[in-house]
């Protein structure tokens, strides 16, 4: 997890707060050191955590996460993350092979018209069972995590399906459970996106659905080493709990620094 | 298996990186599209750059394209000059006895029999079992005997998405196989995933209609090029563009295994094709040439096995580098 990122969302693994659902997003850059981000606080938080590997394999997710002190293989072993891994198991499915995986989680791979009942009775059974019966060890609360959902939509599962299982998930995990939930969604220019299949208007609608917003764009002034882009971050709440901050940010080899718009070390 | 090491240089506008494969960190996969120029020229010949290397570097093969026989397009490789490593010379043709000990495989829809179309990979069905059947058979995913000698397959899939390969997505806003093309790509990927090997993939990008397909696909790619030629454009009267035949952009860097990888200067880079070689050039600069030890190499592209579609060696002459491609 990132130090700097805690401190201006003012959380910690001891102290957050639950109930959460927090959307991530990008456009002409890339989120996706977000998810290492909340992948690694909330197994230090001592949650139980349910991840959806819809884009890149579990080894990719653990390397990045040992370099951040976290053991991917150790909180697999001891039941604490459950990884759904999708993407090595999806040309099986495709392909219809015999010993691919049965399972319905992948449903969404498979049927005429995909949708993704099945992807969410796999989150359920996952986190439903806090602490688990047979569990020496009770975790916290439970938190699902999904990098990315926007990848559904080339596969051919409509906005809308990808909508109602957010709906559920966030019925279940956050209402329900009190757990948190972590999505991060793709997006390109609007421009080239408008139409109601496109991640722009899936990004909408979760947009209101969120209670925290996390969108990362490149600079606007264009391509720069020393800064990787910027995060707005969107703190949903009603009358004043809700505002705006935008931060700029550099991503590194074990981690990311944010500062002020204009204050990066390259610049002053 | 034998190490591939090309030599890695730093200069002030570009990263050249060291790729170092070793069996025990070895799964690191690559796609990465070429956007295709208007002709389709410059991303061939950089497919067979691509090619090329993998003689050279004694991997296997695997090519499929629909317009052009593959078995003529690993012809015509490039001749390969031992100056810095590993540089191609365009004016000749590859020593046959060289071409001839490289494992080869090939796929060629007109010669492939076509199954019913049933699932959501519409047209590219066939070509996806094909490669799972390679990558199986030949044991880059880890299964067959102990004892083998390991080695990297390399794919080269020229001009997916164009109408050749029985895909709309080129003529049509909303092609009835609209999610074939991104749904093959996403099923490559995890089969790269889990396997030694690496593929370079070509895409027409000036002839698909719709733009957020072409997004997806840069999306589902590790690495991504885009070549903008001037041939057919007002740039080529432009008196700024009269050195370069074209524009190099980079659509995306890859990140596997690490939170962020060494990011270039300066992403403003040309190309020019003259008689003997394909140079990438940082547009209208001067560079200061640096030679970084190799402690300092990005320790993330050191663990992934070919993550960019072109890492580049540099050579200095005066106040101008010139980037040769040598492929990966």
């Amino acid at each position: 997890m990132f130090p700097e990122l805690n401190s201006i969302l003012s959380s910690s693994p001891e102290n957050f707060t639950e109930g959460e659902f927090i959307l991530l997003s990008d456009r002409q850059a890339d989120a996706s050191f977000l998810i290492h981000h909340y992948l690694t606080f909330y197994l230090r938080a001592r949650c139980r955590v349910c991840f959806l590997g819809l884009v890149q394999s579990f080894s990719h997710y653990s390397v990045v996460s040992q370099r951040l002190g976290v053991n991917l293989t150790q909180a697999k072993e001891k039941g604490q993350l459950v990884f759904l891994e999708a993407l090595k198991a999806s040309p099986g499915v495709l392909l219809g092979d015999e010993s691919s995986d049965k399972t319905a989680a992948l449903d969404y791979l498979r049927s005429p018209c995909p949708e993704l009942r099945g992807l969410y009775e796999f989150v359920w059974n996952s986190l439903s069972r806090a602490g688990g019966e047979d569990a020496a060890e009770s975790w916290g609360p439970p938190v699902l995590i999904i990098d990315d959902l926007s990848v559904l939509l080339s596969l051919g599962v409509s906005a809308g399906a990808i909508l109602d299982f957010t709906h559920y998930c966030q019925a279940t995990i956050c209402s329900q459970l009190q757990g948190s939930m972590i999505a991060l969604v793709r997006c390109d220019d609007e421009e080239y996106d408008e139409d109601e299949e496109s991640s722009n208007y899936l990004l909408k609608a979760l947009s209101h659905q969120c209670s925290l917003s996390l969108r990362v764009e490149g600079l606007s002034t264009g391509y720069c080493r020393d800064i990787h882009g910027q995060v707005e971050i969107w703190w949903r709440g009603r009358g004043m709990k809700n505002q705006r901050k935008i931060f700029q940010y550099k991503v590194h080899d074990k981690g990311a620094s944010f500062f002020a718009p204009g204050t990066s070390r390259a610049v002053l | 298996m034998h190490p591939a090491t090309l030599q890695s240089l730093t200069t002030h506008n570009c990263v050249c990186v060291r790729v170092c494969v070793c069996v025990c960190v070895c799964v690191c996969v690559c796609v990465s599209p070429a956007e295709e120029d208007q002709n389709d020229s410059y991303s061939r010949l950089l497919l067979q750059y691509f090619l090329a290397e993998g003689v050279v570097s004694g991997h296997q093969l695997y090519l499929a394209s629909a317009r052009d026989d593959p078995d003529d397009m690993i012809q015509t490789e490039l001749a390969s000059s031992s100056r810095f490593g590993h540089c191609y010379d365009l004016s000749k043709r590859m020593d046959t006895q060289m071409l001839q000990a490289v494992q080869r495989h090939t796929f060629y829809p007109p010669q492939e029999k076509t199954d019913e179309q049933t699932s959501s990979l519409g047209p590219y069905a066939g070509l996806l079992k094909s490669i799972q059947t390679v990558i199986h058979r030949e044991g880059f995913d880890g299964s067959g005997s102990e004892g083998k000698v390991r080695n990297v397959l390399r794919l080269g899939l020229h001009s997916l998405g164009s109408a050749l390969w029985g895909d709309d997505v080129c003529f049509s806003e909303s092609p009835a196989s609209g999610h074939a093309l991104t749904t093959f790509l996403y099923a490559l990927r995890a089969l790269l995933r889990s396997s030694l090997s690496v593929a370079m993939v070509t895409v027409p990008a000036h002839l698909i209609q719709n733009k957020a397909v072409l997004g997806r696909v840069v999306k589902l790619s590790d690495a991504a090029v885009a070549l903008e030629s001037f041939s057919s454009s007002e740039r080529q009267t432009n008196p700024l563009y009269s050195d370069y035949h074209g524009l190099l952009h980079i659509r995306q860097v890859p990140h596997l295994n690490c939170l962020m990888c060494e990011a270039p200067d300066n992403k403003d880079l040309a190309f020019k094709l003259r008689r003997k070689q394909f140079s990438i050039e940082v547009r209208n600069t001067t560079v200061y040439f640096v030679t970084l030890p190799p402690d300092d190499v990005c320790v993330c592209v050191c663990v992934c096995v070919c993550v960019c579609v072109f890492y580049c060696l540099g050579a200095c002459e005066g106040d101008r580098c010139e980037y040769l491609v040598t492929g990966c």
